[in-house]
C-alpha cells in the first residue's frame, strides 16, 4: 500500500498542470455543491422551519377536523382545549401549546360597505404571535396589540381595505352553527412577512375570535412547538400516547400537507443536484484520468511484467484520483464557504413569484442560504466521489491492460 | 534445464484471418547460458521471448519454467512466477520516470514481495552495474547508456532464474551498447546468471555463446559456442 501512494503522489507532479485542472474542476463541482446545499438549506431553515412552526411542529385537532380540514370547519372544534393544553404542558422537549382558531372572513373599513375583500382571521394567545411567529419583528407600522379589541393586519390585506395603522375594520363571518359573527378591530400593526399571500392575514386575540366563532373558551386546534422542529414525529407519537388525547388527531408537521410532500420534494429536489454536479465533474476527472491511463500504457505493462497485480493497477490510479479529490475538495469548500456566507448575509431575491405561492407553503421573497459543518462534510465527501466516479473506469480500464500489449504499444 | 518450448504455437488474430508468429517450436535454455534469438522482423524472436518471459500464454504446446507447465496458470499466479523468477531487460529502459534510479530497482525487489534488507541490496545491484555515483538521480537525468544498466539492475536485484532481454542495445550507439553487453557477459561468467536476447543485430550475436536462429516461426539453427 505505501508503494501505491508513494507512487501515486509523485505521479500526481508528473503533469503539474493536468493535475492542477482536474483539481480545479473537483473544486468547482464541490463548491457548487457547497452552494447548492447551503440554498436548499436555507430555502428550508427559513421557509419550512417558519411554516412549520406556523401549523404548528405537533397539532392536535378533533380527527374530524383533520378529515375536512381544507374547508377550516369551526364545528369540528376543541370545546375545553384547556385540560388538553395542561396534559400536554410539560411533556420532554414541549417549549409551549397555544390554542388557535382560524377562520375565513370578508373585511371593510368600518365606513365602507362589506365588500369581496377576504383574509385569513387568526385567534391566539399574544405569546404565539410573539414567541412562535415573530409577528413582533415583522411590524412595518405600529405596535403589538394589547386589547382584544385590537389587531395586527397584513400589509397587503391594508392595502387592498385603503387602511392605515388606526383605522377601524369590520370583519364578517360565520359562527360554528352558521350564523354571522362581527368583530370590529383597530388596526395597530402592519405586518409585511414577505409573502403576498401572508399578508393578508389578521391577528386578533384568541378571545375575539371565540367571540366571532362563536365558540365560548374552545379553539380549532392546538399548536404545539417543541425544541426541535426535526424530531417533531417522535414527539408527535410520544404525545399520541397521552390519554387525554387518545381520541383526538395529534400529527406532527411533516405528516400533514403540504409538508409531506414538500420534505420528500426538497430531498429530491437535493439528491438531483447534487447527483447532476457529481456527474458532471465526474466526467472532467473521467477525461484526465483517461489520458493519464493512455499515456502511462507502457509504463503499466513495465510495472504488470513486473509483478503489480491488476487490483494494485486499480488501487494506484484510485488514490491518484483521490489525491486529487481531496485537494479538489477542500479548495472547493474553501472558495464556496466565503461565496455561501456572503449570500447569506445579502440575501437572494427570488422575485415575485415566490410571493404568491399558497400561505400555507410560505417562500419568502428573499432567501438566505445557510451553511452548516453537516454540508461542509458533504461538500468534502461528494468531492471524493466526483473524483472516484471520474477515477473508477480509468483505473479499471488501466487494470485490463496486458503487459504484452503495453510492451507493443510502448515500441 | 530453466525454461523450455514445447511444441509451441502461438497465433494473432488479424481481422478474419490468423497470423502464425510460431510454427510447432520447441527449444529450451539451461542455467548458466547466454543465449540469442536471432532472426529478421517477423521471426517470432519476440514472440517466444514473451513466453518464455510469461507475458503471454501460447495457442498450443507447453511453456516450461523450472520443469512446470506455467501457460495454464492464472493471471495473478503468473505475475507472481514474473516477479519472482523472470527478471527484463527492455529495449526502451522502460524505468519509471517519477522514480530515482534506486527507486526503480527497488520497486522490483516491492513487487516481487521480496522485503529482505532491500536497501543493501539495492545499492550492491546499481554498484554492480557501475551507478554508484546516480542512485538518487531520475531516468530523465541519466544518459541511455546509463538508464539500461540502471535497467540491468532492476533485472538482477532479485535474482531471478533468467533475464529476458528484448533487443536491450537498439537503442544505444555502438559504445554504450558494447559496454552493455560486456557487462552482462560478465555477469553471466562471473555469478552465472543466465540470460536470453533478441536480436538482430550482428554485433550483439557474435558475442552469444549459443544462437537460436529463428524464421517465419519456426527455429531455423541452433548454433553453440565455446
Amino acid at each position: 500500500m505505501g508503494l501505491l501512494v508513494s507512487l501515486a503522489i509523485r505521479n500526481l507532479g508528473r503533469n503539474r498542470r493536468r493535475t492542477l485542472l482536474t483539481a480545479l474542476t473537483v473544486a468547482l463541482g464541490t463548491a457548487l455543491l457547497t452552494m447548492a446545499l447551503a440554498m436548499l438549506n436555507g430555502i428550508f431553515d427559513s421557509t419550512i422551519e417558519r411554516g412549520a412552526g406556523m401549523v404548528g411542529h405537533v397539532r392536535v385537532v378533533n380527527p374530524e377536523y383533520a378529515r375536512r380540514e381544507q374547508l377550516m370547519p369551526l364545528s369540528d372544534n376543541l370545546p375545553d382545549p384547556a385540560p388538553l393544553v395542561a396534559a400536554i404542558q410539560g411533556q420532554p422537549h414541549v417549549l409551549g401549546v397555544f390554542p388557535h382558531i382560524a377562520m375565513g372572513v370578508t373585511a371593510a373599513r368600518d365606513d365602507q360597505e362589506i365588500g369581496e375583500i377576504f383574509a385569513l382571521l387568526h385567534g391566539a394567545p399574544a405569546a404565539y404571535y410573539t414567541d412562535v411567529l415573530h409577528l413582533d419583528k415583522q411590524l412595518a407600522a405600529g405596535t403589538m396589540p394589547s386589547t382584544d379589541k385590537e389587531a395586527l393586519f397584513g400589509i397587503a390585506l391594508l392595502e387592498e381595505l385603503g387602511a392605515k395603522v388606526g383605522d377601524k375594520v369590520v370583519l364578517l363571518g360565520q359562527t360554528q352553527d352558521g350564523s354571522p359573527g362581527r368583530a370590529r378591530l383597530e388596526v395597530v400593526g402592519a405586518v409585511d412577512l414577505g409573502n403576498r399571500m401572508q399578508n393578508r392575514q389578521v391577528w386578533a386575540s384568541l378571545a375575539k375570535v371565540q367571540y366571532v366563532a362563536d365558540l365560548d373558551v374552545g379553539a380549532t386546534e392546538l399548536l404545539v412547538q417543541v425544541d426541535d422542529y426535526q424530531e417533531a414525529r417522535a414527539i408527535a407519537a410520544d404525545l399520541r400516547q397521552l390519554p387525554a388525547l387518545q381520541s383526538l388527531d395529534v400529527h406532527a408537521w411533516d405528516e400533514r400537507a403540504p409538508f409531506d410532500a414538500a420534505g420528500a420534494l426538497i430531498g429530491t429536489i437535493r439528491g438531483i443536484a447534487a447527483s447532476l454536479i457529481v456527474f458532471i465533474t465526474g466526467l472532467g476527472v473521467l477525461n484526465t484520468m483517461f489520458m493519464s491511463v493512455l499515456e502511462r500504457t507502457g509504463e503499466i505493462g513495465v510495472m504488470r511484467a513486473f509483478g503489480l497485480r491488476r487490483w494494485q493497477t486499480v488501487g494506484l490510479f484510485f488514490v491518484e484520483a483521490i489525491a486529487i479529490a481531496a485537494i479538489g475538495g477542500l479548495a472547493g469548500v474553501a472558495l464556496g464557504s466565503p461565496v455561501v456566507l456572503f449570500l447569506h448575509r445579502v440575501g437572494i431575491p427570488l422575485g415575485e413569484g415566490a410571493s404568491k405561492l399558497p400561505a400555507a407553503l410560505p417562500i419568502n421573497q428573499t432567501i438566505y442560504p445557510v451553511l452548516t459543518p453537516q454540508i461542509l462534510l458533504t461538500g468534502f465527501t461528494l468531492g471524493l466521489t466526483m473524483a472516484l466516479v471520474g477515477g473508477l473506469l480509468p483505473a479499471w480500464r488501466a487494470a485490463g491492460i496486458e503487459p504484452v500489449e503495453a510492451m507493443r504499444h510502448r515500441r | 534445464m530453466i525454461c523450455e518450448l514445447v511444441d509451441v504455437t502461438k497465433e494473432y488474430p488479424m481481422g478474419e484471418l490468423k497470423v502464425v508468429a510460431l510454427a510447432g517450436v520447441s527449444v529450451g535454455v539451461d542455467a548458466g547460458e547466454f543465449t540469442v534469438f536471432a532472426g529478421p522482423s517477423g521471426s517470432g524472436k519476440s514472440t517466444a521471448l514473451n513466453l518464455i518471459g510469461c507475458l503471454d500464454r501460447p495457442s498450443s504446446g507447453k511453456v516450461l519454467l523450472d520443469g512446470k507447465d506455467v501457460a495454464t496458470l492464472a493471471d495473478e499466479a503468473l505475475g507472481a512466477v514474473r516477479a519472482r523468477r523472470i527478471g527484463f531487460i527492455f529495449q526502451s529502459f522502460n524505468l519509471i520516470p517519477v522514480l530515482t534510479a534506486a527507486e526503480n530497482v527497488d520497486l522490483a525487489l516491492r513487487l516481487a514481495g521480496d522485503t529482505e534488507n532491500r536497501a543493501a541490496r539495492v545499492e550492491k545491484a546499481l554498484v554492480d552495474v557501475g551507478l554508484q555515483d546516480y542512485l538518487h538521480r531520475r531516468p530523465s537525468q541519466l544518459s541511455g547508456g546509463q538508464q539500461q544498466r540502471v535497467a540491468i539492475a532492476r533485472a538482477l536485484v532479485k535474482k531471478p532464474a533468467i533475464i529476458i532481454a528484448d533487443e536491450p542495445t537498439a537503442n544505444l550507439d555502438s559504445t554504450n551498447g558494447e559496454a552493455i553487453l560486456e557487462l552482462m557477459r560478465e555477469m553471466n561468467e562471473r555469478d552465472g546468471v543466465t540470460f536470453l536476447f533478441s536480436t538482430h543485430d550482428p554485433m550483439v550475436m557474435s558475442r552469444a555463446r549459443r544462437v537460436v536462429k529463428l524464421k517465419d516461426g519456426h527455429v531455423v539453427g541452433d548454433e553453440r559456442r565455446a
